[in-house]
């Protein structure tokens, strides 16, 4: 929220939808910002949007039908 | 809560609830009921995540006035050419149950993106839509987008984690 992101976290538990809520009574310094920035991996926890072969397997069917 | 400013002026709250992988209609109510009470205004749904059925009662059977709750829903890439698209939109909105949108998102950068995009120009237009975007573009794909429109997109909904922090896109 810090670099000006707007954030959507998920839960279907009642008190994780209020510990995720609870962000506004602090800031994380510029130290720990850093800190942050240093775990980037720049990888996909999902796929690669660019992989044709994941491509196919997410959205083969979909853009199949969108030909027809 | 904090909000941001889009570039067609309105306001969206920086924190929201989203429903990705919540296929189970009565879980994704109750879901988005419990976060309405404890304090989201924005709920983040999709043509795709099967739920906005759910998501839509759970709006309007919410105490919460409509215009205090911002809501985020996507086309998927089935509906990808400009008729489609027409006929996604009024899916998305019957099956929500609202009468408009406030953020509507072409969900990925494949398929007939220009097509699609003009079907969202015209909900806009229509009152069916405040706000448009899309999800899941590279910094390429949404140059092109605005290279094409006259009409920017208000958002790109992309993944951003620890571990994928997308400098260059954000």
């Amino acid at each position: 929220m810090q670099r000006g992101i707007v954030v959507i976290p998920k839960s279907v538990h009642k008190a994780r939808m209020a510990e995720n809520f609870n962000v506004f009574d602090f800031n994380l310094d510029d130290d720990d910002m850093k800190l942050m920035s240093s775990l980037d991996k720049n990888e996909s926890q999902f796929f690669d949007h660019r992989d044709p072969a994941a491509i196919e397997s997410i959205f083969g069917q979909s853009l199949k039908a969108l030909r027809n | 809560m904090q909000y941001v400013t889009l570039n067609d002026g309105h306001k969206m709250p920086q924190l929201g609830f989203g429903v990705f992988q919540v296929p189970d209609l009565n879980v994704a109510e109750e879901a988005v009921s419990d976060a309405l009470d404890t304090g989201y205004r924005l709920i983040d749904t999709a043509a795709a995540y099967a739920n906005e059925e759910a998501v839509g009662k759970a709006i309007n059977n919410s105490s919460v006035d409509r215009d205090d709750i911002f809501v985020t829903s996507k086309l998927w890439v089935d509906h990808f050419t400009y008729e489609k698209a027409k006929q996604g939109i009024d899916d998305s909105l019957n099956k929500l149950g609202l009468d408009y949108i406030d953020l509507y998102l072409l969900h990925q950068p494949y398929g007939d993106i220009a097509g699609a995009w003009r079907a969202l120009i015209e909900a806009q237009k229509a009152g069916k839509i405040k706000s448009i975007g899309v999800s899941n573009f590279a910094p390429d794909q949404l140059m092109n987008l605005e290279l094409m429109s006259d009409v920017k997109p208000a958002m790109n909904q992309i993944e951003v984690s620890p571990w994928f922090q997308e400098h260059d896109a954000v």
